[in-house]
């Protein structure tokens, strides 16, 4: 059954969406963590750069909305569409 | 670019990329925001011109053409499900309201929400707050 009101889709969107991809970049986020500190100087920067992104995300993922004109979900899907043209740009050319 | 940075660039990409699996939801959910801005504009009287009259009849005019077009939305099969029941649901609070939401504008310097007053409240609330110490204002 469907909920009759654009709130209540948009939160459970929400929760899907956070459900599916939070784990796995939490999982990213530590293994980053972890390997910064061993890390040589130049690498350690590249990959804090790549912890930035990681948490760029979770905090995507983590948005709140002020229904009824806020909906968090739409906010958090144009966050990570950012966040992937970003991601590409620094794939392509090196720079964030 | 290291190889365990690029590595970790790759998953971090792929990960991202799974948000298409929401991109269906996700337009759907910015057309029925949609509708909620609609109103909200069509209510706040901005769309008038220099020399147009904001009043009841002509706000109350607009909104109801809109209604209209979006009750022929609703019936003519290009939404979903989700947003047939959704738009159904806002076309039926629309018409309970609309006595409601379009009886302010022909009464001059009466305003359309109670939002400032609202505001004013909460300002006096937090002042209060701050001087008694008390975290709950009603105890």
């Amino acid at each position: 059954m469907h909920p009759s009101r654009p709130g209540i889709a948009d939160r459970k969107v929400k929760t899907a969406m956070r459900k599916q991809l939070q784990r796995k970049v939490k999982g990213v986020h530590q293994q980053l963590s972890r390997d910064i500190p061993k890390a040589s100087a130049a690498e350690a920067e590249q990959l804090s750069v790549l912890a930035d992104y990681a948490t760029g995300v979770l905090s995507a993922l983590n948005r709140d909305g002020t229904a009824p004109f806020d909906f968090a979900a739409v906010r958090a899907g144009e966050d990570l569409d950012e966040v992937a043209q970003s991601l590409e740009r620094l794939a392509k050319k090196g720079e964030p | 670019m290291s190889l365990r940075c690029a590595q970790k660039l790759a998953r971090l990409w792929a990960i991202v990329a799974e948000r298409v699996a929401w991109e269906q939801p996700l337009v759907q959910l910015k057309r029925m925001r949609q509708w909620v801005l609609d109103a909200e504009y069509m209510l706040s009287g901005r769309w008038a011109q220099t020399g147009d009259v904001v009043s009841n009849a002509t706000v109350g005019e607009r909104l109801d053409a809109w209604r209209q077009e979006l009750a022929k939305q609703s019936t003519d099969g290009t939404l979903s499900e989700l947003e047939q029941a959704c738009l159904t649901e806002f076309l039926q609070i629309l018409a309970n309201l609309r006595p409601h939401l379009v009886q302010c504008y022909d009464q001059q310097d009466f305003p359309r929400t109670n939002n400032e007053l609202e505001r004013s409240i909460r300002a006096l609330k937090m002042q209060y707050r701050r001087v008694s110490g008390r975290k709950n204002w009603n105890s």
